[in-house]
């Protein structure tokens, strides 16, 4: 009883090795395609991921480029910007100094107001992002400068009498 | 394979096992102390096969992914990533350099602006100075140290709100 059980096993083991094989005979030139489609897969992979990387290594020194001269270009406005601050800054020194040398009785603290008054006006300008109401801030400086201006012209030809630069004054009380 | 052949050996273990137990029933000892020996030496390449299989097993997973991480299409993937992370470096870069030149630009011109505050509040307290130097003989002695000091004060604090109002209260203190 135990051989045939044996024996049994050994046949019910034997006849799935040769269905395996039999299987294996029937589908070899499905597998052996296979492979071949798998292996130009890999291959055609390989060269898309090449090509990729390629050309992302050009659009790489593009940006390099790009950024460098964008950068650059940003310095020298930065540079530009300062620099023309510190000129704008010297022209309020100035105005300041022309307005005290028409009225050379004018107290020290309204010639200060006066400057604090357009370098407060500058700095709006300067803080300004939008254009447009930068511009219109710009404007309003120039407008405040050229009325110092011309306050400390009619004083020194003698048009205006008044003791204090009237027009600038008003001109910082409405603004 | 090795599998099996493991498996085999633990079976032919537990057969030599169940001799080795018959043959004590049957008071054969030094043939059943044999058998017993024999069943633990095949117990022990059983175990020791399985262990080589393990190893062998480890080993093999580690070296088919060291060959799958070096192979061309991996290396190449890897190679494609690298570059789309040095794309979003620069551009992090880019903006980081635009933000720090802002900065630098924004503090000159804050310390022009200061060195221009400085400047006209200096001028101011010394008009000031010069104001109550005028009016001394129209103050007593304690306003005037007082007025003074107060112009010092704030000359140091750059309080220029503080020293207008100063001004106004000497021009106010001299009228009378």
């Amino acid at each position: 009883m135990l051989k045939n059980w044996l024996l049994g096993i050994v046949d019910t083991l034997q006849s799935l090795k040769s269905a395996n094989l039999k299987w294996n005979n029937e589908n070899q030139e499905h597998q052996a395609a296979l492979k071949h489609s798998r292996v130009l897969a890999e291959r055609a992979l390989v060269a898309e991921l090449k090509k990729r990387s390629r050309q992302l290594k050009h659009e790489l020194t593009i940006l390099q480029t790009q950024h460098s001269a964008e950068l650059l270009m940003f310095k020298t406005k930065c540079k530009q910007d300062v620099k023309d601050y510190k000129q704008y800054l010297e022209s309020l020194d100035q105005l300041k100094d022309s307005i005290q040398s028409s009225y050379t009785h004018l107290p020290e603290a309204v010639a200060f107001t006066i400057h604090h008054h357009a370098k407060y006006l500058l700095n709006e300008m300067w803080e300004t992002t939008e254009f447009e109401e930068k511009m219109r801030r710009e404007i309003q400086l120039i407008r405040f400068m050229s009325t110092v201006h011309e306050d400390a012209r009619l004083y020194l030809e003698g048009k205006n009498k008044e003791v204090l630069p009237e027009r600038t004054l008003k001109f910082i009380e409405k603004s | 394979m090795l599998i099996r052949v493991a498996l085999g050996l633990f079976a032919s273990c537990l057969a030599v096992f169940l001799l080795a137990k018959l043959l004590l029933a049957f008071t054969f000892f030094i043939v059943a102390a044999f058998a017993i020996k024999f069943a633990v030496f095949l117990l022990f390449g059983a175990f020791f096969l399985l262990v080589m299989i393990a190893i062998f097993g480890v080993i093999n997973n580690l070296f088919q992914a060291l060959k799958k991480y070096f192979s061309t299409s991996e290396r190449e993937y890897r190679r494609v990533t690298f570059m789309k992370n040095q794309q979003v470096n620069a551009h992090r870069l880019f903006y980081f350099q635009r933000l720090q030149l802002t900065y630098f630009k924004e503090r000159q011109r804050k310390k022009a602006l200061e060195k221009d505050d400085y400047a006209q509040i200096t001028a101011l307290g010394a008009a000031i100075e010069l104001d109550l130097q005028r009016s001394k003989p129209l103050l007593s002695k304690a306003v005037f140290r007082q007025l003074k000091r107060k112009n010092r004060l704030y000359r140091m604090q750059q309080n220029a709100k503080a020293l207008l109002e100063l001004h106004h209260q000497i021009a106010t203190l001299t009228d009378k």
